[in-house]
């Protein structure tokens, strides 16, 4: 009952509310009318003319009294103006916010623009919300297969990583090395458990760091860079100096998570074979343009399952 | 250290050396390529005082900037040795075997530029004081087998040489398969360098 009349009384406030905001709207669009109207008087100024200047105290004269009397009907029109609005003000801010609103009512608080800002960040975050339900609405609707699949299979993958003896690992490895013969070499780094150096040819080396059977960290360095950081370790982090090897380091990054949802063994068996088809990286022109250079970078994409060579700007 | 090919530039009757340098400057510069420096690559010539049978024999002693601490002697059958600076010294303990020719000094002189994995190095040519005309050097580092990129290296060179495409040097034809290494680069700058002493002076 109590809950019916206090929501009558908060509609009937409603009502008053725009009622004064009408009337406060015709309020300032007089006072506007007012004060076009006295500067436009004034910048007209008093009318004379050589012939009747004995007339002309009495114009001056009625100059002023017209001034006066629109300035009082300025004044007139803005104190109504005001009367208006201290009566619109109070209240009607915190409706929307419900119990947040009294911070606006809060005399020490109007120093600091609090209520502005949580007024702000309650519209952006309403925002947030719509589009995000809209986001989750179409992904729904449009199932990626590929990230399903990842997290399908990740729960799998990992004891079976570990069912994967280092024997087993050096058995692929020299499986490997049979297949592709000389072309390419998978050799293991001395004092360094788990990493391995592939050398190409004469293109390049890849330093692959692996946990059992799961590449980590591949890095891509020239043939007559320095792959040893000191004596003894081999150095894995930092990238080449030639840029056409840094950016096939990043495809080889992404290669690697390319291939990750794989069986382990297809997984390092795809990703060396992917690897491989760098053999003639100088030599052979970008399928799509039939160009050598673009960007002055040979093309140094390849594609993942067709293992043909792109430039980046190339790729579809 | 990649695959280098060194080539002239001709330069023509309407234009000066200084006119065609600024030109192939700009050339290079409007492709995005940035100014690294200059570069410097000189030659020394030392004839053997001992008379031999058929003929005088020439060591050539030959620095390149890019190689600050290393000294290239090349005789004239082929054969080098890459030594240290101090090479100078000894030769200078030679000098009852080997004087240093009069006014053979030539040096390739000018400025160094870096575009991507490319070097390219333009250097006027001078004989003591006579300029005798343009060589222009470019460099493809990331790889050192002649035959794997020398056609990614004439598509660049193309870029800004337009129909002035050199064909492969007789240097890098030799050895195509094999690794190239800093004295390559300097096989050819002796050619040019040949050259330029036998042919016509220059401008």
């Amino acid at each position: 009952m109590c809950a019916v009349l206090f929501g009558n009384e908060k509609m009937a406030a409603d009502t008053d509310n725009t009622k004064m905001l009408m009337l406060a709207i015709f309020a300032v669009q007089k006072l506007r009318e007012n004060v076009n109207k006295t500067f436009s008087s004034l910048h007209d100024g008093v009318k004379t003319s050589t012939e009747d200047e004995a007339n002309v105290d009495g114009k001056v004269k009625h100059f002023v009294t017209q001034l006066h009397h629109n300035l009082c009907s300025v004044n007139d029109c803005f104190s109504d103006l005001e009367k208006l609005t201290s009566n619109i003000v109070k209240g009607s801010q915190g409706s929307s916010l419900g119990v947040t609103g009294f911070l606006s009512l809060d005399p020490v608080l109007d120093k600091t623009p609090m209520y502005q800002q949580v007024l702000q960040s309650y519209k952006w975050w309403t925002k947030l919300k719509e589009h995000s339900s809209h986001a989750s609405s179409l992904l729904n609707y449009h199932t990626m297969r590929r990230s399903t699949s990842i997290l399908g299979k990740k729960r799998k993958l990992q004891p079976s990583l570990l069912a994967y003896s280092l024997q087993a690992v050096d058995q692929l490895v020299s499986s490997l090395n049979r297949q592709f013969m000389d072309a390419m070499v998978i050799t293991k780094v001395p004092n360094m458990p788990n990493v391995y150096q592939v050398t190409l040819g004469r293109t390049f080396y890849a330093i692959v760091g692996l946990q059992r059977l799961l590449i980590e960290r591949v890095v891509i360095r020239g043939q007559h860079e320095n792959i040893y950081m000191d004596e003894r370790m081999v150095d894995i982090w930092t990238p080449s100096k030639y840029k056409v090897f840094q950016k096939i380091t990043d495809h080889a990054t992404s290669a690697m998570l390319h291939y990750q949802p794989l069986r382990p063994d297809m997984c390092f068996f795809s990703f060396m074979k992917w690897l491989h088809s760098y053999q003639k990286l100088f030599c052979s022109p970008c399928r799509h343009c039939g160009q050598f250079l673009q960007d002055n970078l040979p093309p140094t994409w390849h594609d993942f399952r067709t293992l043909l060579p792109y430039h980046e700007g190339c790729r579809q | 250290m990649g695959v280098t090919c060194v080539c002239q530039w001709p330069v023509t009757e309407s234009r000066t050396v200084q006119q065609t340098v600024e030109m192939l400057t700009r050339r290079i510069e409007v492709l995005g390529a940035v100014k690294t420096g200059n570069f410097c690559v000189d030659c020394e010539t030392y004839q053997s005082s001992v008379p031999t049978i058929n003929s005088t024999k020439l060591v050539h002693l030959m620095h390149n900037s890019e190689q600050p601490l290393t000294c290239f002697s090349i005789t004239d059958t082929g054969a080098f040795l890459v030594a240290d600076n101090h090479l100078e010294g000894i030769m200078q303990k030679l000098k009852g075997f080997y004087t240093p020719r009069k006014s053979a000094r030539v040096e390739s002189k000018g400025q160094r530029f870096e575009l991507g994995d490319f070097l390219v190095k333009v250097g006027i040519v001078s004989i003591g004081p006579h300029t005798k005309g343009i060589l222009v050097e470019v460099e493809y580092t990331p790889c050192i087998i002649v035959s794997d990129c020398w056609n990614l290296l004439s598509e660049f060179m193309q870029s800004f040489m337009g129909n002035q495409l050199p064909s492969m040097p007789t240097t890098l034809l030799a050895k195509q398969d094999l690794p190239v290494t800093p004295v390559d680069t300097m096989m050819q700058y002796l050619e040019h360098f040949n050259n330029f002493k036998k042919g016509p002076g220059g401008r």
